[in-house]
């Protein structure tokens, strides 16, 4: 990725050839009793858990699907679900696992957020809940750990202590109209900023220490929903998504639009728009089509459409932070995982 | 390293090119030495015997293909044999023309079934086919020879099925038009079959990286994918997808062949191979396939083992026994699980005498561990049912396993067997007495489980107040120090899986044994920024990748405000009686208008509680409660206060409280926009036209 950015700091378009992005197997990994509505890999990439309508998570475990998708495995079926937690009482929106330790938790619409031990093998239930006043729709783990940020229908994200569960809010927000939901909330690599995509269609760049607000771009999306945001790995750019169908990724220095990534249309579903593990790839959803497509990061280009192998077109998409590997959640219910062919 | 590089593939490759251009007597011992490292690399087998042939090496030649021939099925090879026999029978009349055929014959046995033998069927047809037929008689044995040969081609999966098919269709017709059509609807079937079977077994086979080096499994994925691939193809055969019974065999042992000579240092393939032959039936070729294993991976205990099971399973005792010997090695390599092996196989085999006699040998072995012991004394115990052994065993090894905490605790397992709880109370005592703290605490462990079942109260309760006391000090422990006593009490209280309490309960206690876990956290670290701000050792010790590559910012709530969410009862966080400045004016408003409106919504809430109440109102724009209590007391049509807000808390559920509040404020922004601009006379569109009106 370094070597993304100073090619598109530089403001020029790459001559160098389009990366091909390599052939993928997927499979069908479970089903929820109601639509799939969002994923989470662990940040060491060993376990995912899914988030669906029917209240339900699941969490896998990826050495399992691998198991799984080998065509002969001597002990028969494997079943690469290792726990399902019911706790909520309203579909779950979004969720994140811990830094370090086996925790993971879940945003809600019934207002919480709700945390699971999945080492323990029997709890179904969560072990600590944290009672929210609105719609949790987005949940992100500061990288120490200690503290989580909430985006809710509230238009300033709530920051909490996750010891005291003491909530905390910017002291000084910019000032944010009626639409100002925020769909989506993530923390940078180094918890030093994050960001926030609101209905309003604005990305909002706020500093992690002091949770001022640093840099609103406001119109990101025009005066569509934004729906995604996320960093890259060396926090100079941000990726966003939006329900005017396009991908944007912007510098955050400057709050530049430095790529456009084009030709996926999404206008109904909370779509994300995400990096590959080397970054070198952004993957995204086209909902007419019923397709994933995939950008070359740095050129902008589109390299691949594939059909999702969902009946409708998927809800989210989420890829692995270590290998190349992917998941899809449906509005079909099902969950799909895909791995690069070797 | 050195085992590693035996293997290269790259520096054997540029070795076999370079060997292309030496002649042969230089070239020679290059192959040997390739070869005896891929010992089933057809390519290089053919490139070495090629390079005899050029020079008309024959005896040298037939050597190398007596070598080489039955352990590698690679059609290429093969027809460099039939090449190589034809030349040299080429001359020799009737009498090398029969060497030929069955030659042929001998090769079409064993790669016949390949899915690229087609050449080698059409080469096989047209030299029958050329054969000289000086009379009638010969003639129709000659045309029964070329049918045969056909028909068994065209029920083969071949590349060239079809153009067999055709040319088969061909000659039938050639030979006598009336014949041909029943011949030919006959074997029509058959040969759809086998077509099917070909499109099939295709997808498999191209899949198969047939120039693949034949080197030990390693994890790169490659290697894996042809594992997977391989394994695919012999389900497929193994389904029998022709649905033929008497070829179905052999064209799963010619896959296997096959396989072997890619994967040939993966031991599952040969367990596999040799199980599928004694399942089927054919033990002495079972047999045969383990022999060739132990040949290709001397070192595979697990072959060993495998063999050994399958000769004791069909009472050929002796070949077992030296296949455990040759696992025991000699005694400076052998394992205490080789003893411990052994010792039961000679139990089962050669009686009580001989396993006794074998342990009082192997007690004397350096590899000798209290494993062998505690096996032995097990065995005694519930095989031979001679307790008094048993014990004499475990007394005996107590002299050297003294210090072996596990050695312990089997002993006291075996006493509390005999339900000699004196015993195993001075087994424990003598063994805590000796060993050091951090070895103990498996130990203490199970003497307070033993005194829950066997002691009373008061043995009980003083057990576990001496463990706490000697493992205070200890990392492990270091936790249960801080754990409460009512832990202690619902591990004295619960038998098996029944619980003294619910599994909330317990939930509950995880909670706070997490909690305490991050209270000590905590402490750590203020000690720590209080102290020396350089040194990062205990952040980066628990936070592993994030906190080893990259600085952590932590956010500074010093500079943020307060949110006080006016939590629910019954959650974990204490009020905060701070107010912050977002919810302040709403509550104000509802103290304003609340009082009138709250009965009928408070019955309707199950949950009900000025707290739900509250949350309403609080997501109810504070701009649109302002307007409606603001509004002016006119006379005509207008919208009373009390009814609007009576239907919108009406429709509202407890549980869809928020569903309900956004679209209050997406209506707000469709409905009333004007008047509530008007009011917080913040509305950038204001100036606008006001200009225009002016």
């Amino acid at each position: 990725m370094v070597n993304v950015c100073r090619e598109t700091s530089a403001g020029q378009d790459t001559k160098g050839s389009t990366k091909s992005f390599p052939k993928h197997e997927t499979r069908h990994l479970s089903e929820h009793k109601n639509i799939a509505r969002c994923a989470r890999f662990s940040p060491d990439g060993m376990f995912v858990a899914t988030g669906s309508a029917d209240t339900s998570i699941k969490l896998f475990e990826i050495s399992k699907i691998k198991q799984m998708m080998l065509p002969d495995s001597k002990d028969g079926p494997v079943r690469p679900v290792i726990r399902t937690f019911y706790d909520h009482e309203q579909p779950i929106n979004d969720l994140d696992f811990h830094p370090q330790s086996t925790v993971l938790i879940s945003g809600a619409k019934d207002n919480t957020i709700k945390f699971f031990d999945f080492s323990k093998a029997t709890a179904k239930r969560a072990f600590r809940v944290i009672q929210d006043t609105h719609n949790v729709r987005s949940v992100a783990f500061h990288p120490s750990g200690d503290f989580l940020i909430a985006g809710t229908d509230h238009p300033v994200a709530h920051l909490y202590d996750v010891n005291t569960f003491q909530c905390y809010l910017s002291a000084n927000p910019p000032e944010i109209g009626v639409n100002g939901a925020i769909n989506q909330v993530r923390y940078s690599s180094t918890g030093g900023m994050y960001v926030t995509a609101s209905k309003d269609g604005a990305i909002r760049l706020w500093d992690g220490v002091s949770a001022s607000c640093v840099r609103s771009i406001v119109g990101a999306h025009r005066t569509a929903e934004a729906t995604s945001a996320c960093f890259t790995k060396d926090q100079r750019f941000v990726l966003s998504c939006g329900k005017d169908s396009t991908v944007k990724l912007w510098e955050i220095g400057t709050g530049r639009l430095v790529k456009q990534y084009l030709g996926a249309t999404h206008t109904q579903l909370r779509c994300q728009a995400v990096f590959s593990d080397t970054e070198e790839f952004v993957l995204s959803i086209d909902e007419s089509s019923n397709e994933i497509v995939i950008w070359d990061a740095l050129t902008g280009e589109k390299v691949a459409k594939w059909p999702s192998n969902h009946i409708g077109s998927p809800r989210w998409i989420e890829h692995s932070p270590t290998e190349p590997a992917f998941i899809s959640c449906g509005t079909d219910r099902s969950v799909r995982f895909w791995k690069e062919i070797l | 390293m050195s085992a590693v590089d035996k293997y290269n593939v790259e520096s054997a490759e540029i070795l076999a090119n370079s060997a292309l251009h030496l002649p042969i007597t230089q070239a020679a011992p290059i192959y040997e030495q390739l070869l005896s490292i891929f010992p089933t690399a057809a390519k290089y087998w053919r490139q070495y015997v090629e390079a005899q042939m050029v020079v008309n090496n024959d005896d040298a030649t037939k050597q190398i293909f007596s070598r080489c021939l039955l352990n590698c099925l690679h059609v290429p090879l093969w027809r460099c044999y039939i090449r190589f026999i034809r030349k040299a029978n080429d001359k020799k009349g009737v009498e090398g023309q029969e060497e030929t055929r069955k030659a042929f014959d001998f090769m079409l046995s064993y790669v016949g079934a390949d899915i690229a033998s087609g050449p080698v069927w059409m080469e096989y047809i047209a030299f029958l086919k050329s054969l000289p037929a000086t009379n009638t008689q010969e003639e129709s044995q000659r045309m029964t020879a070329v049918r045969k040969a056909y028909q068994k081609a065209i029920v083969t999966p071949t590349h060239h099925i079809e153009q067999l098919w055709r040319d088969y269709e061909n000659f039938e017709n050639s030979v006598s038009r009336q014949l041909a059509k029943g011949l030919l609807s006959e074997y029509q079937p058959k040969y759809t079959s086998a077509r099917a079977v070909y499109r099939e077994l295709k997808k498999y086979v191209d899949e198969i990286d047939w120039n693949m080096l034949a080197v030990p499994p390693t994890d790169s994925c490659k290697d894996q994918m042809q594992w997977v691939a391989w394994k695919r193809l012999l389900a497929f055969e193994k389904g029998n997808p022709q649905r033929i019974d008497s070829a179905s065999n052999k064209r799963i042992i010619f896959s296997y062949e096959q396989c072997l000579m890619y994967l040939y240092h993966y031991p599952d393939i040969w367990y596999d191979y040799a199980t599928w032959h004694a399942k089927s039936g054919s033990m002495d070729a079972a047999v045969k396939v383990f022999q060739r294993a132990l040949k290709a991976l001397p070192d595979s205990e697990m072959l060993k083992y495998a063999y050994a099971e399958l000769e004791e399973s069909r009472g050929a005792i002796p070949s077992a026994k030296k296949l455990y010997e040759s696992i025991l090695g000699d005694a400076a390599q052998t394992t205490a699980l080789a003893h411990i092996q052994f010792i039961r196989f000679l139990r089962r085999n050669e009686g009580v005498e001989a396993a006794r006699k074998y342990f009082l040998d192997a007690r004397k072995s350096p590899s000798c561990t209290y494993h062998v012991y505690v096996a032995y004394a097990l065995m005694a115990f519930c095989l031979d049912k001679d307790p008094k052994v048993a014990h004499n065993v475990f007394e005996a090894g107590m002299k050297h396993f003294m210090h072996e905490p596990l050695y312990i605790l089997e002993y006291a397992d075996f006493l509390s067997c005999l339900n000699d709880d004196r015993n195993i109370r001075a087994l424990f005592e003598r063994a805590l007495s000796s060993l050091p703290q951090e070895e103990s605490i498996e130990i203490w462990k199970r003497f307070t489980q033993f005194e829950r079942t066997y002691g009373d109260l008061a043995t009980m309760l003083k057990v576990e107040q001496r463990r706490k006391e000697a493992l205070s000090g200890t990392s492990e422990e270091g936790d249960s120090a801080l754990e409460t006593s009512l832990q202690d009490l619902i591990s004295r209280y619960s038998f098996k899986d029944l619980w003294p309490c619910s599994s909330k309960d317990l939930d509950h206690l995880s909670r706070q044994e997490w909690l305490a876990k991050n209270i000590g956290k905590k402490v750590e670290k203020s000690a720590l920024s209080d102290g020396s701000a350089a040194t990062d050792k205990s952040s980066s010790a628990a936070t592993g990748i994030s906190a080893a590559s990259l600085k952590v910012l932590r956010p500074d709530t010093s500079q943020m405000v307060i949110y006080d969410p006016k939590q629910h009862q019954g959650t974990a966080v204490p009020a905060n009686t701070t107010a912050s400045n977002l919810s302040n004016p709403v509550a104000s408003v509802v103290g304003a208008v609340s009082n009138p409106l709250l009965n009928p919504s408070v019955s309707m809430l199950d949950s009900g509680s000025a707290n739900t109440f509250d949350e309403v109102l609080k997501a109810t724009p504070p701009a649109l409660i302002a307007f409606l209590t603001s509004l002016p007391a006119v006379e005509g049509p207008t919208p009373n206060v009390d009814i609007v807000l009576s239907i919108c808390l009406q429709s509202d559920l407890p549980t869809g409280q928020t569903k309900k509040s956004t679209n209050l404020t997406s209506q707000r922004t469709t409905g009333p926009a004007p008047s509530t601009s008007d009011l917080s006379g913040s509305s950038k569109s204001h100036p606008i036209p006001r200009r225009q009106l002016g």
